[in-house]
C-alpha cells in the first residue's frame, strides 16, 4: 500500500524530468519507429542516454522529439511522425539535461539524417563520446593553413620588435581580427598561419589593435609565402607600444 | 519491480565515469595475490603496505602512453608517499613480471618525498627493481635480480640503505648517479652482467632560467564555474576558475597582458589531481608581453597537479598563441589534440607534464620547461623547438612518431632522459644535450640528422641509436659522457666529422651496425675508442685516433673471437676540424684534436661555473674576429711533446683573430701553449694564474692584463707588436725571452706591482721596456739581459713618469727556453 502511494508521485516526477518522452508505441499510419543501441567508444552499452530528433538541421536547440533514457543495455526506442530528422544521441554526466555539453558529457557528434516513412521500423545505433574522444576521432576537417612570413617595419624602414601582424578576410574587421601573429622578434620577423584565399594583412604595435584599424595589404594565398613586409604608418612610435586593451 | 527499475535507471543516469591508472587514495594494504595491470600511483601522504607472503604480478602495459604522473611507458608503481613491504624470511614478498619474456615492467619508482621500506622483498623482471629519483629506500634482506638494473639512485637527495641484501643477475647491479648515497652493509652485489656497482656524476650544465616579472593584478576578480564562452571573450586582470571553461569552436578566448588566471582546486574523484581547466575548441590567444606576462597557476598551493590543463582540441583553423606566459602547478600545462599552436617566451614549471600533444602542429620558441615531472610528451605531430631550454625535469622530451626540428636549444640536467625519439624523423642541430641520465635516445627512426650538437657529460650514453635507418651524425662534439659516447644497435648510420673524446666507456660501441664511421676524431676515451659486440664488422676509415696505437684502441674480433672487426682503412695523421657551434660554453667542455671557433657577433663565452679543458696536442683555430671570453675557467696544459696551439683558422697575420679573455677566473691554467696571429693571445683581468712554457708569436699582442697576481715565466714572445702589456700589474715576469717585438714590455700604469727579472730582451724594434704616460711608479726591472743598450722609455725620457730600475744587468742571455725542441 505504501509503495502504491509512492509510485504515482514518482511517475509524475519522472514525467517532469523527462518531458520529451514520446508515446511508447504508435506504429500506425503517419508514424515510424526508430530504435537501436547507444554505445560508448569501447562499444559498451550506455545507460541514461537519449536520442534526440530535430526536424531541421538546427540541432543546437531543444529537440523536437526525444527517446526515453536508455537502460543498462543501451537500448532506446522512440516513435516519431514520418518525415526527415536530424538525429543525435546524448548522455549527460550531470543532473542538468540542457545547455552546452560539459567535459564529461557524451555526444554522438555530427547529426545523422534520416527520412522516415509511415509505418517504417528503422534500427540505428549511435556511439557517444566525450569532447576529447570526439576530437581524437575526428578527421582533420580543415584545409591546410599556409605560412606567411615577413617583417614588420617602421615608416623609416627599420624593423620593429614586439609588434604583431594581423589578418582577416575583411579589410576593416570589427573587433579582433581572425588571425594574429606572435610578437615580432628583434629583426621585426613575424609568421602567420592563414587559410588559403584572399586575405587582408596589416601590422599593429599593440594588442588588441586600436579601434578603427584597417588591414591595408591584400594578398591571394595558395601556398607558403615569405617576404611579406608590413609597414607601420608614419608617426607610430615603438616607445608608445603599450599593452593595448 | 517497476519502482526498482526506475530507481536503477535513475542511479545509472547518475553514476560517474572514471578512467585512469590506479591512484591509491588512502592507506591501503595489499595481501595475497595482487595483479597489477596498469600503473599504480601512491601519492604524498598515503601509505601502501604490502603484507608478508604477497605475490605482486605486474603485467605489461597495454599501450606505451604515459600519464603525466608517471615516467615510464612500461607499467610502474610510482611512490611519492610511502610504501612498506613487510615480507618475512618464511613469507617473502614477491614482485615479478607476468610472462617470462624479460623486462616486463618498469619497477618501483620513488620520487619526490617518497620513501620505500622493504624487508624480505624479491623484485624481478623490471627495468629497475627500484629507482630512486631523489627519494629514499631502506631495504633489509631483499633480493633484486633478473632486472635490467638492480637499483638506480639518482640525485643528491637520494638515499639507499641496503643491509643483508642481494643484487645479482641483473644487467647492471647498483648505479648511483649525481651524488646519490648508497650504503651496502653485508650486501652481496655480484654476477651482474655489465656493471656491479658504479657511481657517476657530472657537474650540471649552467642554465639560467627565464625570469618572469609577474605581478598580481589589482582590481576585481572575474569568477567562473563550469561555463561555456560565446563569441570573443577577453580576459584581463584576475580570473578565477573553479570548474571547466569551455571555448566552443565558434568562439575565441583572448587573454591580455598581465592577466592572472588561477584555478581553484576541485577533485571529485579523490585522486589528488585538480580538475579545473580550460577547454578550447575555438581558439585561444594568450598574448602576454615581456613586462606584463600572463600567469596560469593554482589558486592556492604550489605543487604539481592542482589544476587540469589548458586543453586545445580540434583547433587548427588558426594558430593558437601562448606568448609570454607562466604556466605552473598543472596536471598538464598545455594539452593539444589536432591543434595548431605557437608557444613563445613562456615558462612551464612545477607541472606534472609541461606540454603534451598529438596530431598537432606546435612550435616552441624561447620556452623554458623546468622542474616538471616530464617536460614534453608528443606523438604524431610536427614539432619545432628553437632557442628553448628543457632542464631539471625528471624526464625531458619524449616523442613518438613526431617530425622534430630542434635547434639552438638546451636539454640538460634532466634526471632521466634528455631527448627520446621513437619513430618519426628528426633534424637536431646546434643544441646542447648535457648532464642528463641519457643524452639522445633514438629508436625506430627512418630518417634523422644530428649536426653540430654538443652531447656532453650525460650519465650513461651520449647518443644511443637503435633500430634506425637513414641517420647522419655529423660535426658533433660528444665528450665526457659517463657511459659510451655513441652506441649503435641494429642501426644504419653515417657518422663523420665528430669529436668523440673523454667518454667514460667506449667512444663508439657498435652492435649490428651497418654504416660508416669516417673522418672523426676519436681519442682519450677511458675504455676503447671503438668496440664491437656481435658478429658484424664496422667500417671506420680515415679517422684520427689521437695518435694512439689503433689496434690497441679497438675491441673487436681480434680480441674476442667471433666478434666482428673494426675495418680501420686509412688513419688520419691530423685531426679533422670540428666546430664548437654553440654560442656559449655551459659545461666543463673538453677540446681535443682540432676545434674550430667560428666567427660570431660576440666572442664565444665560457659562462661562470663552466670551463674548457684543452687536451695536450689540441689545435684551437679561431675564425676571423672570433675569440673566447672566459668567465669560468680555461685549463690548457700542454706538454713538452704535445703542445696546445691557439691559432687562426684563416689568414696567418697578426690580429687574424680576437683574443682569449679571462675574467676573474680562480682555476685557470695555461702551460705549454702556442698563441699565434691573435689580436691578443691572452687578455686577463684579476686572474691569479701562472703562464708558463708558452709561445706568443706573430700577434698584435702577446699578453695583456690588469692586476693579478700573475706569474709569467719561461715563455717566448716573438715578433709581436707588444709582447706584454700590464695595467696596474701584480706580476712577476721572469725567465722569458722577448725577441723581435716592437715593444717587449709595456707598463701602462701602476707599475709598482711589477717585477721583471732574468729575462732576455733581444732585437726589440722600438723598446725593450716602455712605461706609459700615466705610470708614475718605478718598475723593478733588475737582473735582465739586453742584447745592446737597453731601449727603455721611462722618466729619463719623459719627466714625471716612473723609472725603470734596471740595476745590475746580465752579461749573457739565460737559457730560459729549454722546453723548446730546438733548444
Amino acid at each position: 500500500m505504501a509503495a502504491g502511494k509512492l509510485i504515482f508521485p514518482f511517475l509524475a516526477w519522472l514525467a517532469m524530468l523527462f518531458p520529451f518522452s514520446g508515446p511508447a508505441a504508435a506504429d500506425s499510419g503517419g508514424s515510424a519507429v526508430l530504435h537501436g543501441r547507444i554505445l560508448d567508444m569501447a562499444a559498451e552499452p550506455v545507460a541514461g542516454a537519449e536520442v534526440r530528433a530535430f526536424a531541421s538541421d538546427d540541432v543546437r536547440r531543444p529537440a523536437d522529439f526525444a527517446s526515453p533514457l536508455s537502460e543498462v543495455d543501451g537500448l532506446y526506442r522512440v516513435v516519431l511522425p514520418a518525415g526527415r530528422y536530424w538525429l543525435v544521441a546524448v548522455a549527460r554526466a550531470g543532473a542538468s539535461r540542457y545547455g552546452p555539453l560539459g567535459p564529461r558529457d557524451r555526444h554522438s557528434g555530427a547529426p545523422q539524417v534520416v527520412e522516415l516513412d509511415p509505418g517504417e521500423d528503422l534500427e540505428m545505433d549511435f556511439t557517444v563520446m566525450t569532447l576529447k574522444e570526439a576530437a581524437i576521432r575526428e578527421v582533420r576537417r580543415n584545409q591546410a593553413l599556409v605560412r606567411v612570413s615577413g617583417r614588420i617595419l617602421g615608416a623609416d624602414g627599420v624593423p620593429v620588435a614586439l609588434a604583431c601582424a594581423l589578418a582577416d578576410r575583411r579589410a576593416r574587421p570589427s573587433g579582433i581580427p581572425a588571425h594574429v601573429s606572435a610578437w615580432s622578434d628583434a629583426d621585426g620577423a613575424y609568421v602567420l598561419y592563414l587559410p588559403k584565399g584572399r586575405m587582408h594583412l596589416g601590422p599593429s604595435l599593440g594588442f588588441p589593435p586600436e579601434s578603427g584599424y584597417s588591414l591595408p595589404l591584400e594578398i591571394e594565398l595558395d601556398r607558403d609565402v615569405t617576404g611579406v613586409d608590413l609597414v607601420l604608418p608614419a608617426g607610430a612610435a615603438p616607445e608608445d607600444n603599450g599593452s593595448g586593451g | 519491480m517497476f519502482f526498482r527499475a526506475a530507481i536503477a535507471l535513475l542511479l545509472a543516469f547518475l553514476l560517474p565515469v572514471s578512467a585512469r591508472a590506479l591512484v591509491i587514495s588512502g592507506d591501503t594494504v595489499w595481501q595475497g595475490r595482487v595483479e597489477v595491470k596498469g600503473d599504480v600511483y601512491v601519492p604524498e601522504g598515503v601509505v601502501l603496505t604490502v603484507a608478508a607472503g604477497t605475490v605482486v604480478t605486474v603485467h605489461k602495459a597495454a599501450t606505451t602512453s604515459i600519464d603525466p604522473e608517471f615516467i615510464s611507458p612500461a607499467t610502474e608503481i610510482m611512490v611519492r608517499g610511502r610504501m612498506k613491504i613487510r615480507g618475512t624470511r618464511a613469507r617473502p614478498v614477491l614482485f615479478r613480471a607476468a610472462g617470462s619474456d624479460g623486462e616486463g615492467w618498469a619497477g618501483i619508482v620513488v620520487a619526490g618525498s617518497g620513501r620505500v621500506e622493504a624487508e624480505h622483498a624479491r623484485i624481478s623482471g623490471a627495468h629497475a627493481a627500484v629507482e630512486l629519483l631523489g627519494a629514499e629506500l631502506v631495504a633489509a634482506a631483499c633480493e633484486f635480480s633478473g632486472n635490467r638494473y638492480g637499483l638506480v639512485a639518482q640525485g643528491g637527495r637520494a638515499r639507499a640503505v641496503l643491509s643483508a641484501c642481494r643484487v645479482t643477475g641483473n644487467e647492471y647491479g647498483i648505479m648511483a648517479f649525481s651524488g646519490a648515497a648508497v650504503s651496502t652493509d653485508a650486501t652481496e652485489v655480484r654476477a651482474n652482467r655489465r656493471v656491479q656497482m658504479a657511481k657517476m656524476s657530472s657537474r650540471p650544465a649552467v642554465v639560467a632560467p627565464m625570469e618572469m616579472a609577474a605581478v598580481r593584478p589589482s582590481g576585481p576578480v572575474d569568477r567562473y564555474r563550469d561555463a561555456v564562452l560565446a563569441g570573443d571573450t577577453v580576459w584581463k586582470g584576475r580570473v578565477v576558475i573553479e570548474g571547466t571553461v569551455r571555448v566552443p569552436d565558434t568562439a575565441r578566448l583572448i587573454i591580455l597582458p598581465g592577466a592572472e588566471i588561477s584555478f581553484a582546486f576541485r577533485d571529485t574523484n579523490g585522486d589528488g589531481i585538480g580538475e579545473s581547466g580550460i577547454q578550447v575548441q575555438g581558439a585561444i590567444i594568450a598574448k602576454g608581453r615581456p613586462e606584463a606576462p600572463i600567469v596560469f597557476r593554482a589558486a592556492s598551493g604550489s605543487r604539481a597537479g592542482l589544476w587540469d590543463a589548458i586543453n586545445i582540441l580540434g583547433s587548427d583553423r588558426t594558430r593558437n598563441l601562448i606568448e609570454y606566459c607562466l604556466i605552473e602547478n598543472a596536471y598538464r600545462g598545455l594539452h593539444l589534440h589536432f591543434a595548431n599552436a605557437g608557444v613563445s617566451h613562456t615558462v612551464f614549471c612545477r607541472n606534472f607534464r609541461g606540454a603534451q600533444f598529438q596530431e598537432s602542429l606546435v612550435s616552441f620558441d624561447n620556452v623554458d620547461f623546468h622542474d616538471n615531472s616530464s617536460a614534453i610528451q608528443a606523438r604524431d605531430s610536427d614539432l619545432s623547438i628553437r632557442a628553448s631550454r628543457v632542464f631539471a625535469n625528471l624526464a625531458g622530451v619524449n616523442l613518438f612518431r613526431v617530425r622534430l626540428d630542434a635547434a639552438r636549444s638546451i636539454i640538460a640536467n634532466n634526471m632521466r632522459s634528455g631527448l627520446r625519439i621513437r619513430e618519426g624523423t628528426a633534424r637536431i642541430e646546434n643544441n646542447l644535450i648535457a648532464a642528463n641520465r641519457t643524452g639522445i635516445s633514438i629508436s625506430d627512426l627512418y630518417s634523422g640528422s644530428f649536426t653540430a650538437n654538443v652531447v656532453h657529460a650525460n650519465l650513461e650514453t651520449g647518443i644511443l641509436c637503435r633500430r634506425s635507418d637513414g641517420i647522419s651524425i655529423n660535426g658533433n662534439i660528444i665528450t665526457r659522457n659517463r657511459g659510451d659516447g655513441v652506441r649503435f644497435m641494429d642501426a644504419r648510420a653515417q657518422a663523420s666529422g665528430n669529436l668523440i673524446a673523454a667518454n667514460g666507456w667506449q667512444g663508439v660501441r657498435a652492435e649490428r651496425f651497418s654504416g660508416v664511421l669516417q673522418n672523426n676524431n676519436i681519442t682519450a676515451n677511458q675504455g676503447y675508442a671503438a668496440g664491437i659486440e656481435g658478429g658484424m664488422d664496422l667500417d671506420a676509415p680515415d679517422n684520427w685516433w689521437g695518435g694512439d696505437d689503433v689496434a690497441a684502441a679497438v675491441w673487436d674480433g681480434e680480441d674476442v673471437p667471433g666478434r666482428g672487426r673494426v675495418r680501420i682503412g686509412g688513419i688520419r695523421k691530423e685531426p679533422v676540424a670540428v666546430a664548437w657551434s654553440l654560442d656559449a660554453v655551459r659545461v666543463d667542455a673538453v677540446w681535443a684534436g682540432k676545434v674550430l671557433v667560428p666567427a660570431r657577433p660576440r666572442p664565444l663565452t665560457v659562462v661562470r661555473g663552466a670551463s674548457v679543458s684543452v687536451r695536450p696536442g689540441t689545435v684551437a683555430a679561431f675564425a676571423a674576429g672570433a675569440g673566447l671570453k672566459v668567465y669560468g675557467d680555461l685549463i690548457a696544459r700542454g706538454t713538452a711533446e704535445k703542445r696546445i696551439r691557439f691559432t687562426s683558422a684563416g689568414t696567418k697575420r697578426p690580429a687574424s683573430w680576437g683574443e682569449i679573455s679571462i675574467e676573474r677566473s680562480q682555476a685557470s691554467a695555461v702551460e705549454n701553449c702556442d698563441f699565434e696571429y691573435a689580436t691578443w693571445g691572452m687578455h686577463c683581468h684579476f686572474v691569479p694564474i701562472t703562464i708558463r712554457g708558452c709561445r706568443f708569436m706573430d700577434g698584435d699582442g702577446g699578453i695583456r692584463f690588469r692586476s693579478g697576481p700573475m706569474r709569467i715565466v719561461n715563455n717566448l714572445f716573438l715578433r709581436n707588436r707588444i709582447g706584454i702589456r700590464g695595467f696596474f700589474p701584480e706580476v712577476t715576469i721572469a725567465e722569458n725571452e722577448f725577441r723581435d717585438n716592437e715593444i717587449a714590455v709595456f707598463i701602462r700604469q701602476g707599475g709598482g706591482g711589477a717585477e721583471l727579472h732574468r729575462n732576455n730582451f733581444i732585437a726589440s724594434r722600438r723598446y725593450d721596456l716602455r712605461l706609459g704616460d700615466f705610470n708614475n711608479e718605478d718598475v723593478d726591472a733588475a737582473g735582465n739581459y739586453f742584447d745592446g743598450p737597453p731601449q727603455v722609455f721611462d722618466g729619463r725620457r719623459e719627466p714625471g713618469i716612473g723609472m725603470a730600475r734596471l740595476g745590475r744587468m746580465l752579461a749573457k742571455p739565460l737559457k730560459v727556453l729549454s722546453w723548446l725542441p730546438e733548444n
